[in-house]
């Protein structure tokens, strides 16, 4: 935000204005920023989900809009899902159902703030950066609570209850499995942990024994948290027809589906910038001139296509099994790592 | 702008706060009061306690409102309409609210509790954690302990569903094991 | 920062039984709740060793430890025994309690786990000097009294009664932390030394006086006074009985511990020798003069009504909180060394009464006084003991009971407090009514089984255990009262 201030207060029509004006002009930009990144990425990932799905499935997927390959196949769908008529259920819940789509988006995108692009390209480089962003996952939950219960059907209603229980089961393991980075950096913020892995490919955490059994345990927790599969049981479509957005249609679904992908961006991101490096290449030479945020992203959209990999690869779990997975082997497992690194670093100092 | 964005986000909890109490759907209620939870983070956001602000929104917010609504959910929606309050206690909260307000204000107004400057280590998580674990550790200790026994009373008042639930599961003629012999015993 | 090694040495005690907690439940898993006697004698070995470490070290001076978090001077020391010698009991006279056995004694181990952890609670109750501590401990206590409430799984009642005392405690709690809160608010300290000084500009004012009240709803649940009693009676009656005399020692004591150091300490100065004058214009004490007035005259009106033992003894502990405040109101040290020996007093006569109810339950169906006729006649020694406690509980001499009663009525009177002093007199007569009754079912009335009902030994012994000092310091009452006496020096002499 300081940047796009100063780049305000640079420019020759926003001179003289008052300072209030140009930090609220500052903030517009940046939201509007983050928000167009936003919606262009995830209708990328979309792009980007039904082509690996036709892939693996060894058919096309979408090839005809936009000709090549299919690539303005987002847009198509994005245009169909705003012409569509916006139902409500006659026995919904007016006021949240109304609500849930955009608790579920301004989940997603509030964490987005945090996101280190760069050394400069952030939004806001705060001190408590990985516990803001999972504070703000936890809004999506509210959402889909808020989704479940407001359509008044009980498909949606079991859907938002997995939901709920699961997001919040696994949001444990997914804080216990950074601690052991964050004790070793003493930091939160996201930027100052990828800045603590420069230089070559070994310095990045993943390559620490400790810091890689953090790394399964969040990447597998994620996906929960993010509700993909092994792990989507909220929308399980051969059960729950299509769990807490059954009810859904037009602009409001489309507001579910872009949060979803956003939020596989944001666990990705956080894993890029935690485990995986930030901004840095691994090859300090390299580092100098490729540009920061390309690396960034790049490694993120690679954990993406991870997700979208493990989806149309395996099966799903069972509710009790996921609940044991997380309950009695991530929770234990995360707690030993922690406890062994902390005696480690107790005793080399 | 900070004294903006203070009546901006004050004004929103204060009314989101009213909504909490006048609401008569549980879950309507919820929703207002995790919106009251999140401009109060945001007022404290404001004042740069952003430890605090992400501890509202994770904890209240996340957790606590979560588990809410999750109970309420399992309640189902016969039982969910509340009762209009009685004019007496409604009358009382209004006075005791009254008294507070306007005690408060004197104090303010009177200057004479004035906490000064904070620095700009006050409130970071690494001042806290400091004090957590120094000053404040016995505290923290028993907060541990605390839920334990919590933890304990919580798997020992639940297993009572659990028993039954298995024990009706369980077929009359095929037992799972011993323990299973005794449940049908009971049953 | 301010925790040091040395600390350890004062809190000994303490540390050994949370780590008696721990053990607990630890020892209960690994035997797969099948043998309860590991829970259960590892409850008792770390009592006994906690009570071994207290007796060795009684604390000379007044010592803050933990980084100023709990105080340890006589006063905890007082009540660091009583908590002690009240779960030594209370566990013994559970192991054979058939409601703690429940139906199939699975769940025993984990209560031993409880009453260590409630014993934790209730010392670290009595040391808090700081109202994080303050709210800390009394949640601990809360949370483990609530497990205990519901302890009989099976039992309608039980649950009923867990989840009433769990409605009014997260009420009064919530309520009790807006108050500290604004103690807060106020003094921009935690500490009671803090508070008293921040205070004594003495410009507190109404936000001061509704603090005090909120707190005082939070304390006043604890300890049961009107008008935070009426989850009381249906907590006794619901709970299993050895439970039940837990309630109606443990927490309560511990619930005057805390309100006596929180007030005498953070609200309380001492102008010259001797006098304790109050930090703020707020006057605090005619509040809490009225709420041991009504508590008393309600518990024992509503006691009169009732049919059930429990019942019974369920407002008769109400309205015996109501004699104690009045030793608490006077602010004097008279007073308060009333209170404490009134409360050693009081703790050893409800845990005989309950002990009686306990050892019956096991045998007899029901818990109406009519199920106790003629006991007098089928268990001579077990009736004989009842009465003994009843006179106690009435306050009649040569009885502890009375001796303590003296002293609470001789520190209001002094005080100048003398409607206050007839009335709990007034009161004593009136309880004498359904005392007596109970009596008079176990003389007067012929059983409707005859032969003995046949009561464990272990009950037999207890009762007698307990049965002597009731008797004992109603003659020889000097030693209780200078210890209680001199353990109040160190908290209102040390200022």
């Amino acid at each position: 935000m300081e940047a796009f201030q100063q780049m305000l207060s640079q420019a020759g029509w926003a001179q003289g204005m008052q300072p209030w004006a140009l930090s609220g002009l500052a903030m517009l930009f940046a939201g509007g920023t983050i928000l167009g990144g936003v919606a262009v990425g995830a209708m990328f990932f979309i792009w980007t989900e039904r082509k690996v799905a036709g892939y693996i499935q060894s058919r096309y997927g979408p090839m005809y809009v936009g000709h090549f390959h299919g690539v303005l196949q987002s847009i198509a769908d994005g245009v169909k899902l705003l012409l569509k008529e916006d139902i409500w259920p006659t026995d919904a819940d007016k006021f949240l159902f109304r609500i849930a789509p955009l608790l579920v988006f301004t989940g997603a995108f509030l964490s987005f703030v945090v996101l280190p692009f760069g050394p400069d390209f952030v939004g806001a480089s705060l001190d408590i950066g990985l516990f803001y962003a999972f504070a703000t996952s936890s809004l999506v939950v509210m959402g889909v609570i808020a989704a479940g219960w407001g359509s008044n059907n009980k498909w949606s209603l079991y859907g938002a209850m997995r939901g709920a229980a699961q997001v919040i089961s696994y949001e444990i393991p997914l804080g216990l499995a950074v601690l052991p980075v964050v004790m070793s950096v003493g930091s939160l913020n996201l930027g100052t942990l990828a800045e603590a892995q420069r230089g070559w490919l070994w310095s990045w955490h993943l390559f620490n024994p400790i810091f890689f059994v953090s790394f399964v345990i969040y990447l597998i927790s994620s996906l929960a948290e993010v509700n993909r599969v092994p792990f989507d049981l909220p929308e399980t479509e051969s059960e729950l027809v299509s769990g807490y957005h059954t009810e859904y249609t037009g602009m409001k679904f489309a507001f579910f589906f872009l949060g979803e992908y956003a939020d596989m961006f944001v666990v990705s991101a956080i894993a890029v910038s935690v485990f995986l490096g930030g901004w840095y290449t691994g090859i300090p030479a390299v580092d100098a001139f490729v540009p920061a945020p390309l690396v960034f992203i790049l490694k993120s959209v690679f954990l993406v296509f991870v997700q979208i990999w493990l989806r149309w690869t395996l099966p799903r779990l069972r509710v009790d099994q996921l609940m044991y997975v997380c309950w009695k082997v991530f929770i234990p497992l995360s707690l030993a790592n922690l406890f062994i690194y902390g005696l480690i670093r107790s005793m080399v100092g | 702008m900070q004294g903006l964005f203070f009546y901006l986000f004050g004004t929103v909890a204060v009314i989101s706060a009213l909504l909490t109490i006048t609401r008569r759907d549980p879950v309507t209620s919820a929703f207002w009061l995790i919106f009251c939870f999140l401009n109060v983070a945001a007022l404290f956001a404001t004042l740069s306690a952003h430890l605090i602000a992400v501890l509202q929104i994770l904890i209240y917010a996340g957790a606590i409102m979560v588990f809410f609504l999750f109970v309420t959910m399992f309640l189902g929606k016969e039982k969910r309409s509340a009762e209009r309050p009685n004019p007496v206690v409604f009358g009382v909260g209004v006075l005791t609210v009254g008294a507070i307000a306007g005690g408060l204000m004197r104090l303010v107004r009177s200057g004479s509790h004035d906490f000064g400057e904070v620095g700009p280590e006050h409130g970071t998580i690494e001042a806290v954690s400091r004090l957590l674990l120094s000053n404040y550790l016995f505290a923290f200790e028993l907060t541990g302990l605390l839920l334990t026994v919590a933890m304990v009373g919580a798997v020992l008042l639940a297993r009572r569903e659990a028993k039954g639930a298995r024990a009706t599961r369980t077929p009359a003629g095929a037992p799972s094991g011993p323990a299973g012999v005794e449940e049908v015993a009971d049953a | 920062m301010n925790f040091t090694w040395s600390d350890a040495a004062y809190f000994g005690p303490e540390a050994v039984m949370g780590l008696t907690f721990l053990l607990c439940v630890l020892g209960d898993l690994v035997t797969r709740g099948r043998r309860h006697v590991v829970p259960f004698g590892t409850l008792l070995v770390g009592t006994a060793i906690s009570l071994v470490l207290a007796l060795l070290h009684p604390p000379v001076s007044s010592h803050a430890i933990l980084g100023q978090m709990v105080v340890v001077d006589g006063f905890a020391h007082f009540f660091r025994l009583l908590f002690l010698g009240i779960t030594f009991v209370t566990a013994l006279l559970s192991w054979s309690s058939r409601e703690i056995m429940g139906r199939d004694r699975e769940h025993q181990g984990e209560f031993y786990a409880l009453a260590a952890m409630l014993c934790f609670g209730m010392m670290v109750m009595a040391e808090s000097a700081d109202i994080v501590m303050l709210a800390l401990s009394l949640e601990a206590v809360s949370i483990t009294s609530y497990i205990l409430a519901g302890f009989a799984r099976f039992s309608f009642r039980s649950s009923e009664a867990a989840l009433k005392y769990v409605l009014w405690g997260a009420v009064s709690s919530a309520v009790m932390l807006y108050g500290l809160s604004l103690f807060y608010g106020l003094t921009g300290a935690t500490s009671y030394e803090g508070i008293r000084a921040g205070l004594s500009g003495g410009q507190g004012g109404m936000a001061l006086l509704v603090a005090i009240l909120f707190v005082m709803a939070g304390i006043g649940y604890k300890i049961s006074a009107v008008p935070f009693h009426f989850w009381t009676p249906d907590v006794y009656e619901g709970a299993p009985a050895p439970v039940a005399a837990i309630f109606a020692s443990g927490p309560k004591i511990a619930g005057f511990a805390l309100m006596i150091r929180f007030f005498y300490v953070a609200l309380v100065q001492d102008d010259s020798q001797g006098t304790l004058a109050l930090l703020d214009d707020v006057q605090w004490p005619w509040v809490l003069a009225i709420i041991s007035a009504a508590t008393m005259t309600l518990g024992n009106m509503a006691a009169i009504r009732q049919n059930s033992v429990r019942r019974l003894l369920a407002y008769s502990s109400i309205a015996h909180v109501g004699y104690m405040l009045m030793g608490f109101v006077v602010l004097s040290a008279n007073g308060l060394a009333a209170v404490l020996f009134y409360l050693f007093v009081y703790a050893i006569m409800t845990i005989g009464a309950f002990l009686v109810v306990v050892a019956l339950n096991n045998r007899v169906s029901g818990e109406e006084i009519d199920d106790y006729a003629g006991l007098g006649f089928r268990e001579p020694l077990v009736a004989a003991m009842m009465f003994l406690f009843l006179i106690s509980l009435t306050g009649l001499p040569p009885t502890a009971g009375f001796i303590g009663k003296f002293y609470l009525f001789a520190a209001a009177g002094e005080a100048g407090l003398w409607w206050l002093a007839i009335l709990g007199v007034l009161n004593s007569v009136v309880s004498l009514y359904y005392y007596m009754r109970i009596a008079r079912a176990m003389y007067f009335t012929p059983p409707e089984l005859s032969g003995r009902v046949g009561l464990a030994q272990a009950h037999l012994i207890l009762l007698v255990v307990l049965a002597v000092p009731t008797l004992v310091l109603g003659v020889f009452w000097s030693p209780l009262k200078e210890f209680a006496d001199q353990s109040l020096r160190m908290l209102l002499g040390g200022g």
